[in-house]
């Protein structure tokens, strides 16, 4: 009776105690025993920089299986933490990376990647608007630590298109919609801001 | 008694490992196979304005073995020296599972410029 007890307060305490895995858009598959990857965290590329420039941030998780059955975790693998490190502002893409052992110890480490600097309106390409890895920017506000109690704000740079260049986006939305990648909800509304650029 | 007790030890410990094991997390996953399953699908799933013209490949994978041991690095980054790739314009991932997860394979596939 004691041992059933005791079973039944182990699977307890580990269907209610914290979680060892990552929780991510994209996890590899872990180890029960040992576990280190590193995969995408950011995994909408739209002309994503992956330059060598890089800065990380880590956050670490202890779990006593032993004595009390309780785990903590703690520190900080925050972007702003992360964009710190490697002192710069703007994002180009990020992964991060996971080790765990025996799901005793496991640490969670965030790695983002400088993009390039961007000339805005050049005039040549008109760039989306859509907040994505390759466009994020990180901008320190005054009197305020980079993004310190702040969400992050993307803030992409938008050209305002002239007709010839909607002519051409509304060509490459038709081939986007014939190609069946949109759907046509969605291609009438893209059709319908576009034309109300005109 | 104690038999009981040392089963009772074995299924709380396959349980815990079974709680920390598993399949592939992604924003988009086909039906998989437990004696064997291999596909490529999207990763980045926002196609919009995705202009694979020309692109360059680079690919980086991590592997499990017997859902015990978990190592590789299938990082953006690391597709992307490997394909001397400096833009990302989209990525799929390939997925590969033996005997119920005997071997899995987890490889990230970048495309870019």
């Amino acid at each position: 009776m004691k041992t059933i007890i005791l079973a039944m307060l182990g699977i307890g305490l580990l269907v209610f105690s914290g979680c060892v895995a990552p929780k991510s858009e994209f996890v590899p598959p872990g180890g029960a025993l040992f576990t280190s990857y590193k995969a995408p965290l950011l995994i909408s590329y739209d002309d994503a920089a992956v330059s060598q420039h890089s800065g990380e941030a880590s956050a670490s998780y202890f779990h006593d299986w032993v004595l009390t059955g309780l785990d903590l975790a703690w520190n900080d693998c925050s972007l702003n933490t992360a964009v710190q490190d490697g002192r710069f502002t703007r994002v180009g893409s990020a992964d991060y990376s996971f080790f765990s052992i025996l799901g005793i110890y496991a640490q969670t480490t965030v790695h983002v990647y400088e993009a390039p600097s961007v000339a805005v309106n050049s005039g040549a390409k008109p760039v989306t608007a859509v907040p994505t890895a390759g466009n994020m920017l990180l901008k320190e506000q005054p009197g305020t630590p980079l993004l310190k109690n702040n969400p992050v704000k993307a803030q992409p740079t938008v050209a305002s298109p002239k007709a010839a260049d909607t002519a051409t986006q509304l060509k490459k939305l038709q081939e986007l919609k014939d190609a069946g990648l949109l759907t046509e909800e969605e291609y009438q509304t893209k059709r319908k801001a576009l034309v109300g650029q005109l | 008694m104690i038999k009981s007790s040392v089963y009772l030890s074995v299924a709380v410990l396959v349980t815990m490992l079974f709680s920390m094991t598993g399949c592939v997390t992604a924003p988009f996953v086909p039906p998989s196979g437990m004696v064997f399953t291999q596909f490529t699908a999207p990763l980045d799933v926002d196609f919009e304005n995705t202009d694979m013209s020309g692109v360059k490949k680079g690919t980086a994978d991590t592997i499990s073995i017997l859902g015990l041991f978990a190592f590789g690095d299938a990082s953006s980054q690391a597709a992307a020296q490997n394909g001397g790739i400096t833009k990302i314009v989209h990525a799929d991932y390939e997925y590969l599972n033996i005997l119920f997860g005997i071997y899995q394979k987890t490889t990230v596939i970048v495309y870019g410029k």
